[in-house]
């Protein structure tokens, strides 16, 4: 962004099938889930960012989460026993950052939203039924305590309300399958006593994991499932079924899986040729024909790869 | 730089093969000497490739390794040239005249090599004992000899700073103030040329 003073996407077929079909979506039904899957470095998120992009535009409501990977490892974060349920497990940190991003991402649009029921934070702190969400998000980035407990009630809301109000929900999380899969490295959260959490006892995955289930209607899930975000022993395939593991297969079922397949020589070349329009191949013979054959063999068209192998011409 | 000891077996008829695809295809003329000589095989390695390889490069990445660890290396010289081009580029899209921007050298090699070059010294201190007594002798620098001066003080200028920082953003910097005559390898050329200088008076001893 700095360097070439612009930013650029390509448009590409996925993304252009999942936004007609978006864009056809009977919204009275309950939650259709899309779940894109392809190799390290296909354009996955870039995919799902696209799609964001044109439902933004569309003046719907966004919940993204920008890798969920970070949610379930971390080096040194806090961790605290949730007040609200026993055997759950909060970050209160991630939950503050998320709702500084969440208010961000949709500025203009939670104006008229205000809570339907009342919430008890403590004795003396309780948020009435009727109080707009603006604030509760407030409360939460404020008093980062209670702040993973301010983005279940977010939610909920947003669910709730989503038809009465003919609100349009929009959630993007990437690298779902973090959500159901174990991850045991140098990294992983632990708690007080030293053992290691499950996802399950996170208070924000379940509150975001009720997002992905159809039990509620006027919104659209588009998920990303990536190799990365599983254990070194299970990233044999980049197949949906074998990164989401038997109970995330079985929470998602039914989806629609799209698959994000690596460039065609067509968006390869004009990948380069954009390199080459804003000044960033600088090598000679990188500019020729030939030179564009042998990147391209080089990183057999992965966007990725092409990424890595232009930023040393 | 011809290198005089080789370890090939082959005859001294041989000739270099020819790499181009465009020159193959021109065909050759009837005096060319490689009709009527035999053509050695051509290489496997990376060297063939225009793109990628470099000599000097290469020189410089081996001379960081450390241990066999090419891999680690290579992924530091990409990161440098990203960082180089990451400067280079941002500034030539904020010039505002044509001038300034015939000026900015993007090429991140282009930048490397003068900045090798700008480090290179021209003479260096040889110690010759002579009567029970250690003399530092100033010596002309031979190119290799010069090439490696250059190259090792910029590696020890950019392994003496603080370990928080990675080795490529290290590199970007130690380079880019190369590439303008300031910087700790520029001082280290300039601290050699001074001993040289004071020196002057055996050189005659050489």
């Amino acid at each position: 962004m700095k360097t070439f003073n612009e930013s650029c996407l390509m448009v590409r077929r996925p993304s252009v099938e999942l936004i007609s079909y978006i864009k056809n979506i009977n919204l009275n039904h309950p939650v259709h889930r899309f779940v894109l899957y392809g190799r390290k470095g296909a354009g996955k998120t870039c995919v799902m960012n696209h799609v964001m992009h044109a439902c933004y535009r569309d003046n719907w409501i966004i919940v993204h989460v920008p890798w969920a990977g970070r949610l379930v490892r971390g080096w040194k974060k806090e961790i605290t026993e949730s007040s609200y349920k026993p055997g759950r497990y909060d970050v209160p940190a991630d939950g503050a950052a998320w709702l500084a991003h969440f208010l961000h991402q949709n500025q203009g649009k939670l104006k008229d939203l205000k809570t339907t029921s009342e919430y008890v934070w403590t004795k003396r702190e309780k948020a009435e039924a009727g109080t707009p969400l603006e604030e509760i998000i407030n409360f939460g980035m404020t008093r980062i305590k209670f702040s993973s407990d301010c983005v279940g009630v977010v939610l909920k809301e947003l669910r709730q309300q989503a038809q009465t109000k003919g609100l349009k929900v929009f959630v993007a999380i990437s690298s779902v399958n973090a959500f159901f899969v174990e991850w045991d490295h140098v990294n992983t959260l632990r708690n007080a006593e030293k053992k290691k959490i499950e996802p399950e006892e996170m208070t924000i995955i379940h509150n975001f994991k009720k997002m992905l289930s159809p039990t509620w209607t006027h919104g659209v899930v588009v998920c990303t499932v990536s190799e990365v975000v599983n254990m070194e022993t299970q990233r044999e395939k980049y197949t949906p079924l074998y990164l989401l593991g038997k109970e995330g297969f079985e929470f998602l079922d039914p989806f629609v899986p799209i698959l994000v397949p690596e460039y065609s020589e067509k968006e390869a070349l004009s990948n380069i040729d954009y390199y080459i329009d804003r000044n960033w191949i600088q090598h000679d013979y990188g500019k020729t024909e030939e030179g564009k054959k042998e990147i391209m063999f080089v990183s057999n068209k992965n966007p990725f790869n092409i990424y890595r192998v232009c930023s040393s011409l | 730089f011809q290198q005089t000891a080789r370890m090939s077996q082959y005859n001294k008829n041989y000739m270099d093969p020819v790499l181009e695809k465009a020159k193959l295809v021109e065909g050759l003329e009837e005096n060319d000497l490689r009709k009527h000589r035999p053509i050695k095989a051509p290489n496997t390695d990376c060297s063939i490739s225009p793109l990628f390889y470099d000599a000097e490069i290469q020189k410089f990445t081996n001379m960081i390794m450390q241990g066999g660890n090419k891999e680690r290396v290579r992924e530091i010289m990409r990161r440098l040239f990203e960082n180089l081009k990451h400067t280079q580029v941002a500034k030539y899209n904020r010039a505002n005249s044509d001038e300034e921007r015939q000026g900015i050298e993007c090429n991140p090699i282009a930048v490397f090599h003068q900045a090798v070059d700008n480090c290179k010294p021209l003479l260096l201190s040889k110690r010759t004992v002579k009567g029970g007594i250690a003399y530092r002798v100033p010596v002309c620098a031979k190119p290799i000899e010069q090439r490696f001066n250059a190259m090792k003080w910029i590696i020890e200028s950019c392994r003496d700073r603080t370990r928080r920082i990675p080795m490529e953003d290290k590199l970007t910097m130690e380079i880019m103030d190369a590439y303008k005559y300031q910087g700790k390898a520029i001082r280290k050329k300039q601290e050699t040329h001074k001993i040289c200088e004071s020196n002057r008076a055996y050189a005659h001893l050489r």
